[in-house]
């Protein structure tokens, strides 16, 4: 695995196997066809996940996992993107582990992860300062439904603080979400309730950050490309005006910049998969991929037209899925200025 | 190798172990180059004259900087596409003046080292290694832009002659060129298959070069026209009517080194811009402090990333000679998209400043920001505009019907 490049694209045996399982488990139709079914699917792609290995797939195999680099985790992601996997997979597979190479505050909750006991569920507020156990309420939990346990992350950008909650000792409410393929929830914990706190340095910070980047900005591409897909299958044969709508230069010129920012996406997320990459590798990868994914699902629904806005096609799940990931971990606001403040300082420090 | 023509010019690094090597000896050359033929002078439009760059051009030839692709047995150094790519950046790097013969190098050369017969080869290539002749490219006319099958100029056999007649449009350089690449009809019927390309001479009895005033104000494109011109027919490139492909594979950002320059100059731009925002000030506050500058600045750089990726791949599938086709639009359409993007951000940056002309001595940056501005709105029609690249990679890349 020395070479990046090559490891993305080498084990096309082990993404062929996690995208056809995936298919097979739970087609989007099941996700649209009645209410109430979210936590049904959740259970069978858990199992899955579970079943193929992908939740030991970065845990190091001293501690019984897979031991995959970066790049793998890359091709895993892409496909449960691609195949709408409902469930925290990159929380509890990439993020914890990463979090774990970082702190040994979480070590004891890898064995769970491994055997898919542990489902960690996310959320962004800002924290006590003073690490006491005052009553606490957060919301909106990710896959808070389903957790066994919740993390709270406060303030991603320069240092990390963050405060770990038993699922069993807290209030899980689950609320209205926005993606069917991310149940939602608010937690609440008594005062006095136990909970773990952890600070990670800016730099420590970085590196799970840029993990957990690179997953998500996979699954932003493969839900991309699975919404192109979708879409161009659509044009070639939908007939306005006695023309496939696809012939028409306004949806090809659309369809032309989704393509290309895909493109972009794919190589910036190879290069901040690659040994020896860094969180601005990361970063940047999480930005541009973002942008495809927000472009490719919004031009999805656009050119189906009214069938774009109905519950009944499965399309609306990819605007969602985009929608959720790019706005989380600070949002992609706070990355671009993250962005500019390192570039501006670096380029204003250089001489001449 | 001692005592070699190379070395004895300082220019070992040509032969070096390794690309690092290369790079350093290169790097060296230029250092005491650069100041020696262009002066002390950092002036952008002194530097980007006409007769800086010709000057700068001429002495990178003379040297033996030229032909770095070609194989040894044409003169040339048979340099791997990396190398090549090195030798771009580097000069690009260093801040050296553009060519203006990089239609000769680039396209006319690769061209009929692929397309010439070997006494087309003897004749032309020598002239453009030494950079005595300079190429210009006769492709759009009046009624054929994005649509070049359409083009009218004929050319008819007359004996031992094509006689041409007809006009060409925008094209750059003919007033300083000396020949000229020049695609002609040569029989009807479908227009791809009535096609022919000529190596045409410039000075000709019959060949008009009228200069076109730009939007920057500069006349660096011309109208051509062809008054029966007799062109010689062993000057025919390939098969006559089999002009169409060979005028497609010229397409010069399929060779994989296109790119680098033009993203390091890119990159450079973008620092500039920077150090720009950070000495404008509006309303006692620094431009640079503004968050909406530091959005548009982190986009350019997110951009800039992305293009070094693009770039980077298509080098690397243009060394195992793998054509870029649809990677190539969606780079040439990133670049020049983003490249303009720079410069409507640089306008902002400035804002009275916008008002000032291209060149403007009084202007920040001595009216660079402002020419360039304009000079990057001809980025996104030049070699295929954004248009027909849109159109390119929705019908090869996704299958879209025409």
């Amino acid at each position: 695995m020395s070479d990046g490049e090559t490891e993305v694209f080498a084990d096309a045996l082990m993404r062929s196997t996690v995208a056809q399982a995936l298919r097979d488990v739970a087609p989007n139709a099941a996700l649209t066809g009645g209410e109430g079914d979210e936590g049904e699917i959740f259970e069978r792609h858990w199992a899955l996940a579970v079943q193929l290995g992908l939740t030991s797939a970065t845990i190091d195999t001293a501690g019984g996992g897979l031991g995959l680099g970066p790049a793998h985790v890359a091709d895993i992601c892409e496909e449960m993107g691609r195949n709408l996997f409902c469930g925290p997979f990159a929380e509890t597979a990439v993020l914890l582990p990463a979090l774990a190479r970082e702190t040994a505050e979480f070590a004891d909750l890898l064995g769970g992860v491994a055997t898919g006991e542990t489902r960690l569920a996310y959320a962004e507020a800002d924290l006590p300062s003073d690490g006491g156990s005052p009553a606490f309420a957060v919301s909106p939990v990710e896959y808070g439904p389903v957790a066994t346990h919740v993390l709270v992350a406060d303030g991603f950008a320069g240092g990390l603080r963050l405060m770990l909650v038993d699922a069993r000792d807290a209030q899980i409410e689950p609320l209205r979400a926005m993606d069917p393929t991310a149940p939602v929830a608010r937690m609440w914990i008594a005062a006095g309730t136990p909970r773990r706190y952890c600070e990670l340095s800016p730099v420590s910070a970085a590196r799970a950050a840029a993990a957990m980047q690179v997953a998500v900005a996979s699954d932003m591409l493969g839900l991309g490309e699975a919404a192109l897909a979708r879409t161009v299958e659509h044009v070639r044969t939908r007939r306005q005006f006695g023309s496939a709508i696809g012939s028409f230069q306004a949806t090809k010129h659309r369809l032309a910049d989704v393509r290309t920012g895909l493109a972009s996406a794919r190589l910036c997320i190879a290069h901040a998969a690659r040994a020896g990459a860094g969180p601005d590798d990361a970063r940047l990868a999480r930005i541009v991929a973002a942008n495809a994914a927000l472009r490719a699902t919004a031009a999805a629904v656009q050119l189906h037209g009214g069938s774009g806005f109905s519950w009944e096609l499965d399309l609306h799940l990819y605007l969602k899925r985009a929608r959720r990931l790019s706005a989380r971990d600070g949002g992609t606001a706070q990355l671009r200025g993250a962005v500019a403040d390192v570039y501006i300082e670096a380029t204003l420090a250089a001489p001449g | 190798m001692t005592g070699s023509p190379d070395e004895k010019r300082g220019l070992a690094f040509l032969r070096a172990e390794s690309d690092r090597a290369f790079r350093e000896g290169l790097r060296d050359w230029l250092a005491r180059e650069l100041p020696r033929v262009t002066g002390e002078t950092r002036d952008h439009a002194e530097l980007n004259s006409i007769e800086a760059r010709r000057a700068w051009e001429d002495n990178l030839c003379r040297s033996g900087l030229s032909g770095l692709g070609w194989p040894g047995a044409l003169g040339g150094h048979a340099l791997p596409l990396a190398r090549q790519a090195i030798f771009h950046e580097e000069c690009a790097r260093a801040g050296a003046p553009l060519p203006v013969n990089m239609i000769g190098h680039d396209i006319v050369a690769p061209t009929l080292i692929a397309h010439g017969t070997e006494r087309q080869k003897a004749r032309f290539l020598p002239a453009i290694l030494d950079n005595s002749e300079i190429w210009c490219q006769g492709y759009s006319e009046p009624g054929a832009g994005s649509d070049l099958a359409a083009i009218s100029t004929r050319a008819e056999r007359r004996g031992n002659f094509f006689v041409v007649s007809g006009q060409k449009i925008w094209t750059s350089f003919a007033h300083i060129a000396d020949r000229c690449l020049l695609l002609v009809r040569t029989a009807g019927g479908p227009p791809r298959a009535g096609i022919s390309v000529l190596l045409a001479d410039m000075r000709h009895p019959g060949v008009t070069v009228r200069p076109i005033r730009q939007i920057t104000g500069e006349a660096d494109y011309n109208e051509v026209f062809f008054d029966e011109v007799e062109v010689p027919d062993d000057c025919l490139l390939g098969e006559e009517n089999g002009g169409w492909r060979i005028a497609m594979d010229a397409a010069n950002y399929e060779r994989g080194t296109y790119f680098v320059p033009r993203i390091v100059r890119m990159s450079s731009e973008l620092e500039q811009l920077v150090l720009l925002a950070s000495r404008t000030t509006r309303g006692r506050r620094r431009i640079i402090d503004e968050p909406a500058t530091r959005a548009a600045i982190a986009e350019l750089y997110v951009d800039l990333h992305a293009l070094r990726m693009h770039a980077d791949r298509l080098l690397r599938a243009a060394e195992r000679g793998v054509p870029s086709g649809v990677d190539g639009s969606s780079l040439k359409l990133l670049w020049s998209e983003s490249h303009q993007r720079l410069f409507d951000v640089a306008m902002d940056i400035l804002g009275p400043g916008a008002a000032f002309g291209p060149g403007e001595k009084a202007a920040p940056g001595e009216g660079r920001w402002n020419r360039d501005y304009l000079w990057t709105r001809a980025e996104t029609i030049l070699a295929g505009t954004s248009e027909i690249h849109r159109n390119i990679i929705a019908e090869r890349g996704l299958g879209l019907p025409r």
